[in-house]
């Protein structure tokens, strides 16, 4: 995972679609970039500004999925902006981040909940918070709060709350 | 909200306040201009079953339901633009660097291009070349912005209006008979000093199909002084490398040390040019002191394996009469 956002051009779409899918008519707009030369022109959803610096590389190897950001993309027939990406918004997380982190595993699972959690496993993987009053292993199922602040200590994550955090 | 404002109607009884010394007189020439200026009933559209206040109400009104449906008041739809083909060697969010030249007057100076989708967006001097050691002058900073100049050439053009390549090949054509048929009589080059080894083939791939041609070498600033000088005092021409090491008073006369221009050898580099790495401002002449080396070239003093064997040519206005 790179810490750069990549819109793939037109030539790595054709590596594959040359052969799979080939007549697809969702996908004339890529056939066309590719016989005219022109650009496929994707319409800029998630506009992070120049003044703020974003690390994709950061987040989604510590356990942000990609749901976080973008909301459920797997359910959308048409890709909306599902989160306000205000700084108020990136804030709340960056303080409070135990409610959003996830197993590493699951960041690309837009359809994960905390529920699908074993903790017997999670607990032997991850370990637990050290003033957890109790034995995580032993529960029936693990809240959010919980695999976070487990992920949080774990990770020992520690997320940028002052200004040059973002804006270097 | 706008409050409106009305002079409160004259009492009809009790004391009658006079506002202005025609109100005082009361005469017909006052009342006259009383009512041209302020008409009575004047906020009032008459003849209309609408007033004018109504009529403003309506009107905002209407403007802030037509805005409800303004699409224009969302931002506007932008573009994720990715290449059609990938740019060679390129990674995304990766830079990527190419060793590269800026040409300059007697030589060269050695730079790497740090390039973003096949875009160059910064030049700084190439640190493994001994020549520089990574250093570079402001014109070579500066230089990166003549890649953007708006004003570049894109197109071909003829008396200014925009042409053809055909018909810029056709021109072409054209003075190559008209020259080859006169051996190249009439036909001067004004070009600027520099020791380009592919200019000095293409000079010489001329000379030979069109040797009536007059070449012409001119710079605002040669300096003709100290070729003089050199020559005058070893005899013939030949590159100065002054080796300044160790001395404990130094004087240069009529010229100083900063003078020593950029890209002739490495030696100006290493006092003239300046890379916010290795040498900052100030830093020059503590470095000289402690003894490092100061070259310096004569006319041709660019880097001499580019120069090295090549005959003193006529390369300048004034012996190119």
């Amino acid at each position: 995972m790179a810490a750069h956002s990549n819109v793939p051009n037109t030539q790595t779409c054709m590596n594959c679609h040359t052969q799979v899918q080939k007549d697809n008519p969702k996908l004339e707009p890529v056939r066309a970039s590719w016989n005219t030369g022109n650009p496929v022109e994707w319409v800029w959803i998630y506009r992070t500004v120049d003044y703020v610096y974003y690390n994709h590389a950061a987040h989604v190897n510590r356990g942000i999925s990609c749901f976080s950001c973008h909301g459920p993309v797997n359910h959308m027939s048409t890709v909306y902006l599902a989160k306000p990406h205000s700084m108020a918004w990136c804030l709340e997380c960056h303080r409070h981040p135990e409610n959003f982190l996830r197993p590493e595993d699951q960041v690309f699972n837009l359809d994960w909940k905390p529920d699908d959690v074993k903790p017997a496993e999670f607990v032997a993987k991850y370990g637990q918070p050290q003033d957890a009053g109790e034995d995580f292993s032993k529960k029936q199922k693990l809240s959010q709060a919980e695999i976070g602040q487990t992920l949080k200590e774990h990770w020992n994550i520690n997320p940028p709350t002052n200004c040059q955090g973002c804006h270097r | 909200m706008k409050r409106v404002f009305h002079h409160p109607p004259a009492p009809t009884t009790g004391k009658h306040y006079w506002r202005g010394l025609g109100d005082y007189s009361n005469s017909p020439e006052f009342r006259q201009w009383l009512e041209r200026e302020f008409p009575a009933g004047a906020a009032e559209l008459k003849g209309d079953e609408w007033s004018r206040r109504d009529f403003l109400k309506l009107m905002s009104a209407s403007m802030a339901l037509a805005g409800v449906g303004l699409t224009s008041c969302r931002r506007p739809e932008l573009h994720l633009v990715p290449f059609t083909k990938n740019v060679e060697w390129t990674i995304p969010g990766k830079f990527l660097y190419y060793a590269t030249a800026m040409p300059r007057r007697n030589g060269a100076i050695p730079l790497i291009a740090t390039t973003v989708d096949g875009r160059p967006i910064k030049l700084d001097g190439n640190p493994l070349h001994p020549a520089t050691g990574g250093a570079t002058d402001t014109f070579t900073q500066a230089s990166i912005l003549d890649l953007y100049d708006p004003t570049r050439s894109k197109r071909f053009v003829r008396n200014g209006k925009t042409s053809k390549r055909e018909d810029f090949e056709a021109y072409v054509g054209e003075l190559r008979n008209k020259l080859s048929s006169s051996h190249g009589d009439g036909l001067a080059f004004l070009v600027q000093e520099t020791n380009s080894p592919t200019r000095e083939r293409l000079r010489g791939e001329l000379e030979k199909n069109l040797p009536g041609m007059r070449w012409c070498v001119y710079e605002p600033l040669l300096d003709q002084e100290m070729s003089s000088a050199v020559e005058a005092a070893f005899g013939r021409w030949c590159a100065r490398d002054s080796q300044i090491r160790s001395r404990r008073y130094r004087s240069c006369i009529g010229q100083r040390f900063s003078r020593l221009r950029p890209g002739r050898s490495r030696v100006s580099a290493r006092i003239y040019l300046s890379s916010p790495r290795q040498y900052t401002q100030g830093q020059h002449e503590p470095a000289l002191r402690r003894g490092k080396s100061v070259h310096a070239h004569g006319r041709d003093g660019g880097p001499s394996a580019t120069l090295s064997g090549q005959p003193d040519r006529c390369d300048n206005a004034s012996s190119c009469s």
